[in-house]
């Protein structure tokens, strides 16, 4: 078995340690047990943690209020695949928690835990299966538990359905076989735009 | 042809007469050369008749069995791709088992290696009045339009199973009785219109191997755990209809498999599970194969290594993140807990029992 150990962050080397720390998941502080030059911790619970409870646990706890930030950071972590449903349901709770962190639509934890819900609706392969990525509804459930869309609402029905649409279109033209990474991207930058435009919003 | 340094290799001819420790002396040079490091090798053999299916090869399809029976032909599943093909005391195998990296620097194009594989066979075959071609992919070398070589690949770790199967005086009757799909296989013999007799063409070939590489070679035989492994190989694997007819490979040459999943870097709880399980299995070392994997880093920080293969219970644990998990001959038996030494113990030896 490896004996030397890689951050997962920065890739640089990891030292044992007995500082205290915050893990860059959770946001939890406690005594590290490896902790990298950069000061990378991630608790033990984050590292054996399934996608789905990562998500919830580091969306409900960031301050950050960049999504794209968001999402590489838990891109990183080995529970989401490279290619997989995780996507889905990631692309929702960052957007989310992005809006949280600037100020936005009155966001809890309920409201994740019901964007998680109906993502985890949408299916492995919905791109080719259904003609619509997963990653793009995910930016739509966003928005639509934001906003609490019903299929009675007005403008706001729209709004969502443009927004999808759009991310569609963009990943459509990025052509090739399927790339969830590609396609959170694009997810991610399509509310950033909207949200900026909208809502005059600075992400840094 | 550009070569790492003065590259010594070693020559080993070894045949047998059962064609299916032949294939086991193989995979055995193979995982070997990883565990021990000996140097890269060249393996000089033959075999007895007998039809040699690639591993995902379909005996439906390619072989006629009747016939095989009825000639006294043996049917073999390899552990390397490549297709269906007839053997026999007139076919000269020369098998390369090299770490890309010493023989090869400046390429990591697979296709590009087979075909520098190929090219000394051809030139060498050449030597005798041949004029010979290599495939586009290094996949055979013809003449004449007609097939005189085949190959076959395998890979573990960073190392390839590069094999030639070269047609000297191949009984090509009794070729095209066994094999089912056409097949347009010609020998040395043929093309020249006399006999080359083997021992020559296996210098000549051999020679133009070392002088194209400029390899310094050393004749050699087998090692003591190469035979030892060979012989648990044919035993576990081999000889086994198992393998041959369904090309359904153990999953491990022990009596148990135990793959641990474990976070990066292990936590805890992942410590303690790695102390026990290496703990319980102290009194069955010999039956016992213990794998750790890490999460997202696989095994040896090499995801899944080529030539190893992932269980049901281990992939199981790597989507769903079941962390630590302990996995007994494929199935998942402890999940997220620390079992005590006595309860892996027991799930050990329940393994054993099959």
């Amino acid at each position: 078995m490896e004996e030397s150990y890689n951050c997962l962050i920065c890739n640089g080397k990891l030292q044992a340690s007995s500082q205290d720390s915050t893990c860059v998941y959770c946001g939890k502080m406690e005594k590290a047990d490896y902790l990298c030059s950069n000061n990378h911790y991630i608790c033990e619970e984050c590292r054996v943690s399934p996608a789905e409870e990562l998500v919830r646990r580091t969306c409900k706890h960031t301050k950050e209020k960049d999504p794209s930030k968001i999402a590489d950071l838990l891109m990183k972590h080995p529970s989401i695949p490279m290619y997989g449903v995780e996507h889905h349901y990631l692309t929702s709770c960052v957007i989310l928690s992005s809006m949280k962190n600037l100020g936005l639509f009155d966001i809890d934890s309920s409201k994740m835990d019901k964007a998680i819900a109906l993502a985890r609706i949408v299916p492995l392969g919905s791109c080719a299966l259904w003609g619509a990525c997963g990653a793009a509804i995910g930016l739509g459930i966003a928005f639509s538990v934001a906003m609490n869309v019903d299929i009675m609402s007005g403008e706001k029905r729209s709004t969502v359905l443009n927004l999808v649409s759009e991310a569609l279109e963009q990943i459509a033209r990025r052509g090739g076989p399927r790339d969830c990474k590609a396609s959170v991207k694009i997810s991610i930058d399509t509310a950033k735009k909207f949200l900026e435009e909208t809502y005059e919003v600075n992400f840094d | 042809m550009v070569m790492a340094d003065t590259h010594i290799c070693r020559i080993v001819s070894h045949s047998e007469s059962n064609a299916k420790m032949n294939e086991a002396y193989e995979e055995a040079t193979l995982i070997a050369r990883h565990q021990e490091q000996p140097m890269d090798t060249i393996r000089v053999w033959q075999n007895e008749s007998a039809v040699l299916l690639g591993n995902s090869g379909e005996m439906e399809i390619s072989v006629i069995e009747d016939r095989c029976k009825l000639n006294n032909v043996t049917i073999v599943r390899r552990a390397s791709s490549g297709k269906t093909i007839y053997q026999d005391q007139g076919t000269l195998n020369l098998t390369y088992v090299i770490r890309q990296k010493n023989l090869f620097t400046e390429t990591e194009n697979l296709t590009e290696i087979y075909r520098r594989l190929c090219e000394p066979v051809a030139h060498g075959i050449s030597r005798f009045g041949v004029k010979t071609e290599v495939a586009d992919y290094g996949q055979s070398i013809s003449a004449q339009g007609k097939r005189l070589c085949n190959t076959f690949v395998n890979f573990y770790y960073d190392l390839i199973l590069f094999g030639l199967s070269i047609n000297i005086n191949t009984n090509l009757n009794v070729l095209r009785q066994v094999l089912k799909q056409e097949d347009d296989s010609t020998t040395i013999s043929a093309v020249l219109g006399r006999t080359v007799s083997m021992e020559d063409a296996s210098k000549t070939l051999l020679n133009s191997i070392t002088e194209h590489f400029g390899l310094t070679a050393e004749n050699q035989n087998f090692t003591l755990s190469e035979e030892e492994l060979a012989k648990r190989l044919y035993q576990k694997k081999y000889s086994k209809d198992e393998w041959t007819i369904h090309g359904r490979s153990p999953l491990s040459l022990r009596d148990v498999l135990v793959d641990l999943y474990v976070a990066y870097p292990p936590t805890r709880s992942c410590k303690e599970i790695i102390e026990n399980v290496k703990s319980a299995i102290t009194e069955f070392r010999d039956k016992v194969e213990l794998r750790i994997w890490m999460h997202g880093k696989g095994l040896d920080g090499q995801r899944c290594p080529p030539g190893v293969t992932m269980t049901g219970g281990l992939i199981r644990a790597s989507k769903e993140s079941i962390i630590p998990a302990v996995i007994i001959n494929g199935e998942i038996v402890f999940s997220r807990d620390v079992p005590s030494k006595e309860d892996l113990r027991s799930k050990i030896l329940q393994g054993m029992k099959g």
